[in-house]
């Protein structure tokens, strides 16, 4: 129970990492056999996330001034 | 994309275990690092969703006004999929209603006993037992509870036997919290002649198996809104996309990867390049 009780005092926005992580190692895995292919590719797309969800962030900080 | 350097085995069988256990089906065809892969994926995503909102995330339930479209995406994964649909058709059983199984009812419980009669109103803890028996006046419900009776806070704890019956309040078998509510009136024998003498109010435990993807009623909503907020969405996020990424395996363990083996551009310089094993005009 300890473990869920640190889950839930987490701030949801960490979610994303592990979530996107996850999202870009199946995708990946669905579009390649090579294992290198695959962590290669999924590596680009899970910065590719961050980096869209990153500058919708700073646009949504820019447009609450 | 099929390619024959990619062992299928039978591609339907493989599916369907993927769809079954994320991973099983590319672990079938001797894929091992995908069929890890997904395993860990998407159940660490989909156990993930599941804890967060205290196992209530994934159900099945279709009624007028109230239908929950999210399972279409949750249901990807057939390994929670299909125990909703076992539970939703366990908890609208008729058999759930009843209120005391044919076998009888045995369990730890409880909660709060308060009789008139013996100056007695304290918490009680110990085994309950109940069984439908034939009366005087058609079918009727019996039994005992022995255990211990604590009156005050630190008090002394007291041995404790009543004898049970009449109108016996018990929440289903099959429901979404941990516990039963279980509520009977205590008979005795007073002056040669069987009467209510007292109440107990309290709860049997309800096993996992009987609380797990059990169909969420109204009320049961608004308490994990209430008490998980924020929490109960995301965890429900996480089992769409857990089944929703579960898709993508079924395919790729049906039909192989979609772009290709992977070594089309093993220089990385040129993406856009013809594939090797792509069927077109060059290969005629």
């Amino acid at each position: 129970m300890n473990v869920l009780t640190l889950l839930a005092d987490i701030n949801i926005t960490w979610y994303l990492f592990p979530l996107a992580a996850v999202i870009s190692l199946v995708y990946s895995a669905s579009r390649y056999e090579l294992p290198e292919r695959i962590l290669s590719r999924a590596t680009r797309l899970f910065l590719t996330i961050l980096f869209f969800m990153g500058t919708v962030l700073v646009v949504l900080l820019a447009l609450s001034f | 994309m099929f390619d024959p350097r990619i062992p299928h085995k039978n591609p339907h069988v493989a599916a369907v275990l993927t769809y079954l256990v994320p991973g099983a089906g590319q672990i079938y065809q001797g894929r091992i690092f995908k069929g890890v892969l997904y395993l860990v994926c998407i159940l660490s995503t989909l156990l993930c969703g599941l804890a967060l909102s205290e196992w209530k995330a994934v159900y099945w339930r279709w009624e007028p006004g109230e239908k929950n479209i999210a399972f279409f995406a949750q249901g990807g994964i057939g390994l929670i999929a299909l125990p909703a649909l076992i539970q939703s058709r366990r908890y609208h059983h008729p058999d759930n209603q009843q209120a005391v199984p044919e076998g009888g009812l045995s369990a730890p419980y409880q909660g709060r006993a308060q009789i008139i009669d013996r100056n007695i109103d304290g918490f009680i803890f110990g085994e309950i037992m109940l069984k439908s028996v034939v009366g005087d006046f058609g079918p009727e419900v019996r039994g005992t509870f022995s255990g211990t009776l604590q009156q005050e806070e630190d008090g002394p704890l007291e041995p404790i036997k009543l004898s049970l019956g009449g109108q016996i309040l018990i929440e289903e078998k099959v429901a979404v919290d941990h516990h039963r509510r279980l509520e009977c009136p205590v008979f005795a024998v007073v002056d040669g002649e069987e009467r209510e003498i007292g109440y107990l109010r309290g709860e049997i435990p309800r096993s996992f198996f009987n609380r797990f993807a059990v169909p969420l009623e109204d009320d049961d909503l608004k308490r994990l809104h209430g008490s998980l907020a924020k929490q109960f969405e995301l965890a429900k996020v996480f089992t769409w996309i857990a089944g929703l990424l579960n898709l993508l395996a079924v395919w790729d363990a049906l039909d192989g990867p979609a772009y290709g083996y992977g070594d089309e551009d093993e220089e990385g310089t040129d993406e856009k390049k013809p594939k090797k094993n792509a069927s077109g005009p060059a290969a005629v």
